[in-house]
């Protein structure tokens, strides 16, 4: 093998005197690993295609003169070329046919997955609300349920602290200026033209100002009722709701509460 | 119109998919490979010894093999510029007798560089 690359050394820069031209020898250097390195990828083709290789070395052992060696070098390069670029339409063919099989096992990728074991309830809970709908489609709502329901589970805990730190805030902003001034009597008016926020003297009513009431008879016909109102509203406290996990403090009665 | 619904069904599979449920599947792709890795160092020493041709002879045929080594340098370039990042690998795997005939040609390329195989 070291002579082979001598006398290749050799033909090489016969072929190509302008290496010895080189002004910088360590471009001949880059050179010279260049071509080793694609003379350790060609064994390494030889092991993979097993492509004879027998009658290279007696090629090389020919008497043809350099220029005529130079002419069968250039031919042979350009023969190759071509016919790289005849297999171009063939490659380009089969490189969008795999392209599609690729987008089409990765779309089936996409559809083949498992709901979570505490997502079963979300599914069922989809499922008797659209019974005739596609189950797959089913599983992925009641999945994707689940997954907010454990997002908002996630977050609540930040929301909480800001909940207590926004109830002292609240509290300080409701409390009663102090006064030297104490009234004779207990005056309950109106709350018109007033700065401070008032209470009626009366109870908060339960009536509903929607077109609908929600009632036991909803829950039995599969229809779902507001939930009950948290203790909070009624002590006019700010609170976090369970639902979508905001501090609110504007709820007054039930009916803001629905 | 049943197709139609079903096709329609997958579309919002897919976007609940893509929007909400989380996944932990992570990227793939064909990374480069030894066809990528052969034509890319056939192509790099390819370059190398074009302009060394021009610049040791001036004779008539010189010109002439300079021109036709300049041609099949470029129809080198262009035929591997489609098959980027794995494009090589992933046309290679798919046809075993597309894999033969690139790599022998390659091959061949690498062997008229190296031997000046003649």
């Amino acid at each position: 093998m070291t002579e082979i690359k001598h006398l290749y050394l050799l033909i090489f820069l016969d072929l190509f005197p302008a290496c010895e031209s080189f002004e910088h020898p360590a471009r001949l250097d880059k050179l010279h690993h260049q071509l080793h390195e694609l003379e350790t990828l060609l064994e390494k083709a030889n092991l993979v295609c097993e492509i004879d290789q027998g009658s290279d070395e007696s090629d090389l052992e020919s008497d043809e003169s350099v220029s005529d060696q130079m002419s069968k070098a250039v031919t042979s390069l350009e023969i190759s070329a071509a016919c790289l670029m005849d297999l171009l339409p063939s490659m380009e063919n089969t490189l969008n046919w795999a392209d599609s099989k690729l987008r089409n096992t990765q779309n089936n990728q996409a559809i083949a997955f498992e709901v979570s074991g505490p997502a079963q309830l979300y599914v069922l809970n989809v499922l008797d609300r659209f019974p005739k709908a596609n189950a797959r489609l089913v599983e992925r709502l009641g999945e994707a349920n689940w997954q907010r329901h454990t997002t908002l589970r996630n977050i609540e805990g930040p929301a909480t602290q800001d909940a207590s730190s926004a109830t002292g805030v609240v509290s300080e902003v409701q409390a009663v200026p102090k006064s030297i001034f104490v009234p004779v009597s207990l005056f309950h008016d109106s709350g018109l033209g007033s700065s401070l926020p008032t209470q009626s003297s009366y109870a908060a009513t339960v009536a509903s100002h929607s077109s609908f009431m929600s009632d036991l008879a909803d829950n039995e016909n599969g229809g779902l009722r507001v939930p009950p109102t948290p203790k909070e509203v009624f002590k006019n406290v700010p609170f976090t709701c369970q639902i979508c996990g905001h501090v609110l403090s504007r709820i007054k009665n039930r009916i803001d509460w629905k | 119109m049943a197709a139609t619904k079903r096709f329609g069904s997958r579309q919002v599979e897919a976007w609940i998919d893509r929007a909400t449920i989380r996944t932990n599947e992570g990227g793939h792709g064909t990374t480069v490979g030894f066809a990528w890795n052969l034509y890319d160092q056939v192509f790099e020493v390819f370059t190398v010894l074009v302009p060394l041709v021009s610049k040791g002879r001036s004779s008539a045929q010189s010109t002439k093999h300079e021109k036709s080594l300049k041609d099949s340098l470029g129809k080198l370039f262009l035929w591997g510029d489609g098959f980027r990042d794995g494009g090589l690998e992933n046309t290679l795997e798919t046809s075993d007798d597309l894999k033969e005939t690139v790599l022998e040609t390659l091959v061949a390329m690498g062997k008229t560089l190296i031997f000046c195989k003649l």
